[in-house]
C-alpha cells in the first residue's frame, strides 16, 4: 500500500471528505470493472459500485492497516455484488446492447473488418464468462481480467491459496469449454 | 515429465505462481518438444489474452460526481438523525423537570408563554446555523472548503477578444433547505425553463434515515433533487434565484477548462479532412480492385474518425453553452407548518406536544438566563442592602448607646 494511500485514509478517518475523494477516484474504474464482469449488466453494475463505494466511505474508520486497502475495497465490491445477486436471484440474460462496452483499441483501429470480428469475439467471451457459476467466474475475473496474484485473490475472497488454484484451473477449463461450444475454432481466431 | 503432469501445472506455469525454478525449466523443455502440450498452452494463452481485454470498461462521466453527492447527502442525513434524537432526549428530560416546575409556574404561564414563542423562532435559527456542532465539526469544515464565493467564479469569457474562444465547462452543486419543498421544487423548474434551460432529471420523495445501515429506524424526511442545464450566461442569475428560495447549505462550483483539448481535436479534424481529400483523389486514379478496396477501407476509417471527433467537439460545445446545475432540496421541520397530507389527529397531537416541549424548554432557558444575567445585579443589590442594613443597625445601636 502506498504512503499516499495511508496518508489519505488517515485523513478520511479524521473526517476529511476531500481526501476520500482523492483516494477513491483511483479505484472507481476497477471497482466498476469487477462489478460489471461479475454481474454482467451495465446498469446493475453502476448501482452496485455506487452502493459499495458508499459503504467504503462509511466503514473506512474500521479499516485495519493489516491488509491492503485495495484488497479491502474490492472485497466490499464483490460482497455487495453477491448480495445483489442473492436479492435478485435471477440470472440476467445478457443482451448484446447493454453488455458490450467498447473502447476502440489500437487493434481495432487497424482495419474495419478485423474490428467487427474482434467485437464479435469479445461478446462471445463475455457470454461464456457469464455462463460460469459465480464461484469460478469471480476467480477467473480477478486473475485474468484484473491481473491479481493468487495471494491477492486469496486475500480478497478469504479462501486458501489451494482453493484459488483449483478454482482457476476449473474456471479456465470451463470457460474454454463454453467458448468451444460457440465455435470449435474460436481460439484460432484470436491473435 | 509426462504430458499429464505438464497439463496439471499449466495454469501455475502461465501465472508464474508457486512452481520452483526446476519445475519451470522442465515445463519449458517439454513444451519445446511436445506439440500436443504446446497447443494446449497456446490456446490457454490466447484465451487469457482475450479475457484481459475485458478489463477496459467505461464509466459514465457523471459517475464520480453522483457518488460524491450521494455520500454528501448521506452524511447530512446522519447528522440530522443524531441531532433529532439528541433533541428528543433533551425534550424528555425537560418534560420531567418541567412537571415539577409547571405547577409552580402555572399562574404566570399565559404572559410568559406569549413572550417565549418569539424565543422559539429565534432559537431555531441559531440552532440551525450551528448545525450539530458537536457531531462532526471537522467534516463540515472540510465541506465548506469546497464552497466557492461568487467573487471566485471566473468571469464570463475573459478571453473574448482572443481568436480562440475559451471552452470552460461549469458545474454547480447546491444544497438548500426549504420549508415548502413542493413550491421550491416547482419554482426552480419554472425558472430553469424561463431562462431557456431544461431539467434533465428531477426526483422528489421521502428519504429514510439510516438507509445504508439498514437499521430499524424508519424516520423519514422529504427530499428532492433537480439536475438542470441552464445557458451558461444565465447561471449566476439562476443560482442567485435558487439561493433566495431557502437556506443555502452548500454551494460548490467546479470548472473544467477544455480549451486546449478542444482546439487539439479541432486540428486533428482538419488534418483528417486533408487526408480524406487526398484519398478521394487517389480513389479516382485507382485502377485495380485491391487498391480500391484498400483505399475504401482507409477512407471509411478516416470518415469514422472525423465523425467521432466532431461528436466530441459538439458535446464539449454543448457542455460549455449549458452549465450543469445540481440542486438538492431538503424540507426542514417547521413547527408552525404541518404537511397537509400528514394532518391527522395524532400528527397534530404530536406537533402540539413538540411545540409545548419547545415552549417549556424555552421557558426554562429564559428563566435560567434571566436568573444568571441578573445575578451580578442581585449580588450587588444584596451587598448594598446588607451594607445599608448594617449601617442602620450600627447607627441604631450607636444611637441607642448614645441614648443610654
Ligand atoms: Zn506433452
Amino acid at each position: 500500500m502506498s504512503e499516499m494511500d495511508i496518508f489519505l485514509i488517515k485523513k478520511c478517518v479524521d473526517g476529511d471528505f476531500k481526501s476520500f475523494e482523492q483516494l477513491i477516484v483511483k479505484y472507481e474504474k476497477n471497482a466498476f470493472a469487477i462489478a460489471l464482469r461479475y454481474l454482467g449488466n451495465y446498469d446493475d453494475a453502476l448501482d452496485v459500485t455506487q452502493e459499495a463505494l458508499i459503504k467504503v466511505y462509511k466503514n473506512i474508520k474500521n479499516f485495519r492497516f493489516e491488509s491492503s486497502f485495495t484488497t479491502w475495497l474490492y472485497r466490499i465490491v464483490i460482497n455487495t455484488s453477491k448480495d445483489f445477486l442473492k436479492k435478485n436471484n435471477k440470472e440476467k440474460i445478457i443482451s448484446i446492447e447493454d453488455h458490450s462496452i467498447d473502447l476502440p483499441d489500437d487493434r481495432e483501429r487497424e482495419n474495419p473488418v478485423k474490428n467487427a470480428e474482434n467485437k464479435e469475439l469479445k461478446l462471445i467471451v463475455e457470454e461464456a464468462l457469464m455462463a460460469l457459476n459465480e464461484e469460478n467466474r469471480i476467480v477467473v475475473l480477478l486473475k485474468d481480467i484484473q491481473g491479481f496474484t493468487y495471494d491477492e485473490i486469496s486475500d480478497v475472497l478469504q479462501i486458501p491459496i489451494g482453493t484459488v488454484r483449483s478454482r482457476i484451473s476449473r474456471g479456465r477449463a470451463m470457460l474454454k469449454n463454453e467458448l468451444m461450444k460457440q465455435n470449435p475454432d474460436i481460439l484460432n481466431l484470436i491473435g | 515429465m509426462k504430458c499429464e503432469d505438464i497439463k496439471k501445472n499449466l495454469d501455475l506455469y502461465i501465472d508464474h505462481e508457486i512452481l520452483s525454478k526446476e519445475e519451470i525449466e522442465a515445463i519449458d523443455a517439454h513444451l519445446a518438444e511436445c506439440d500436443d502440450c504446446r497447443l494446449e498452452y497456446d490456446e490457454m494463452k490466447k484465451m487469457i489474452d482475450e479475457l484481459s481485454r475485458l478489463s477496459e470498461v467505461e464509466l459514465p462521466k457523471d459517475f464520480h460526481d453522483n457518488l460524491m453527492n450521494e455520500i454528501r447527502k448521506s452524511n447530512k442525513i446522519n447528522e440530522t438523525f443524531f441531532k433529532k434524537h439528541y433533541k428528543w432526549a433533551v425534550g424528555t428530560a425537560a418534560v420531567l423537570l418541567a412537571g415539577i416546575v409547571v405547577t409552580a409556574g402555572i399562574q404566570m404561564a399565559p404572559g410568559l408563554l406569549r413572550g417565549s414563542s418569539q424565543m422559539v423562532a429565534y432559537d431555531e435559527r441559531v440552532d440551525y446555523g450551528m448545525e450539530a456542532p458537536s457531531m462532526d465539526s471537522s467534516k463540515s469544515v472540510n465541506l465548506e472548503m469546497t464552497e466557492v464565493s461568487p467573487e471566485a467564479m471566473p468571469e464570463e469569457s475573459p478571453m473574448a477578444t482572443n481568436v480562440e474562444e475559451r471552452k470552460i465547462i461549469k458545474n454547480i452543486y447546491m444544497e438548500l433547505d426549504t420549508s415548502d419543498i413542493e413550491l421550491t421544487f416547482n419554482n426552480i423548474q419554472n425558472q430553469v425553463n424561463a431562462v431557456g434551460g431544461y431539467v434533465e432529471y428531477s426526483n422528489m420523495g421521502d428519504y429514510y434515515y439510516g438507509y445504508y445501515e439498514r437499521t430499524q429506524s424508519q424516520e423519514k424526511m422529504r427530499y428532492a433533487s433537480i439536475n438542470a442545464r441552464v445557458p451558461s450566461n444565465q447561471l449566476e442569475s439562476v443560482t442567485a434565484y435558487v439561493e433566495s428560495l431557502g437556506e443555502l447549505r452548500t454551494k460548490s462550483l467546479n470548472t473544467v477548462d477544455q480549451t486546449d483539448y478542444y482546439y487539439d481535436i479541432d486540428a486533428q479534424i482538419e488534418n483528417l479532412k486533408v487526408r480524406e481529400t487526398r484519398l478521394r483523389e487517389l480513389m479516382d486514379e485507382a485502377k485495380n480492385i485491391s487498391d480500391i478496396i484498400t483505399i475504401e477501407s482507409e477512407l471509411s476509417r478516416v470518415r469514422n474518425e472525423i465523425d467521432s471527433l466532431t461528436r466530441n467537439l459538439k458535446s464539449i460545445d454543448k457542455n460549455v453553452d449549458y452549465s450543469t446545475l445540481n440542486i438538492s432540496l431538503r424540507e426542514v421541520e417547521d413547527s408552525s407548518k404541518i404537511n397537509p397530507e400528514d394532518r391527522s389527529i395524532w400528527q397534530e397531537a404530536k406537533d402540539g406536544i413538540i411545540k409545548n416541549i419547545n415552549r417549556i424548554i424555552n421557558f426554562l432557558q429564559s428563566t435560567v438566563i434571566f436568573a444568571i444575567s441578573y445575578l451580578p445585579v442581585a449580588v450587588m443589590g444584596l451587598i448594598g442592602l446588607g451594607a445599608v442594613y448594617w449601617m442602620i443597625k450600627k447607627t441604631g445601636i450607636f444611637k441607642r448607646r448614645m441614648k443610654k
